[in-house]
């Protein structure tokens, strides 16, 4: 299993900041939340595998701890 | 180096106050081969919004275990980039309101060209690149993403 973050609009646009999953790799937890909550296909946002950044689909581990970041908007 | 050494302290939360800057400053007063200090405050502007709504807040989140790293391998490129004699940054987390600050950046060195350069260094690459989102409040109470920028 893993722990997905979700931040900022995401976590708002999925009704949660946090939901386990069993699954391959990153793109299959995009496309499972792009099922279940199809308003984030529209959103551009980060992944990070074990809080280093991806860029293209990833395995996923049982304990990985992925994050869906929309663009930073600190300060 | 120990996690608590790399890892400064950083997110406070609410506000960062105008006694937390001044008592930050004046710690820096025995350092005297310091010849220069600068410093950057973000501060909650009251932007209106396009149906004319005035922002009243921004309440803030990060990820945290990642913006520390993030925040490490920043400070490490501005030391190496920079002859800082201390490097400090702090962010709110929660809820600022307008008129208050949220993002505090202290730089100090020998000579002033240093601190000046380093602090403008670190604002832009804090605000690009650190795991911190910011939602407006809207008067209504409404919300609003804040965009980066």
């Amino acid at each position: 299993m893993m722990n997905v973050l979700l931040f900022g609009r995401l976590a708002e646009i999925c009704g949660s900041n946090n939901y386990t999953f069993d699954l391959k790799d990153t793109d299959s937890v995009c496309d499972k939340l792009s099922e279940d909550f199809p308003e984030i296909k529209r959103l551009s946002f980060a992944v990070a595998v074990n809080q280093k950044l991806v860029v293209q689909n990833t395995e996923l581990n049982d304990g990985d701890e992925v994050a869906l970041m929309p663009p930073y908007s600190g300060g | 180096m120990t996690e608590e050494k790399k890892h400064k302290k950083v997110f406070v939360e609410g506000p960062i106050t105008p006694i937390f800057i001044a008592d930050s400053l004046a710690k820096h007063a025995a350092k005297h081969n310091i010849g220069a200090h600068s410093m950057f405050m973000g501060q909650v502007r009251a932007d209106v919004k396009e149906d004319g709504q005035v922002v009243t807040g921004i309440e803030y989140e990060a990820y945290q275990e990642m913006a520390m790293e993030t925040l490490h391998q920043i400070r490490e490129d501005a030391f190496a980039k920079y002859s800082l004699t201390c490097m400090h940054i702090y962010h709110s987390l929660g809820l600022v309101k307008t008129g208050d600050i949220s993002l505090f950046v202290f730089t100090s060195s020998v000579q002033r060209r240093a601190a000046i350069e380093a602090c403008d260094y670190l604002v832009e690459r804090i605000k690009r690149e650190v795991q911190v989102w910011g939602k407006e409040i809207l008067e209504s109470g409404e919300t609003v993403w804040k965009r980066p920028g």
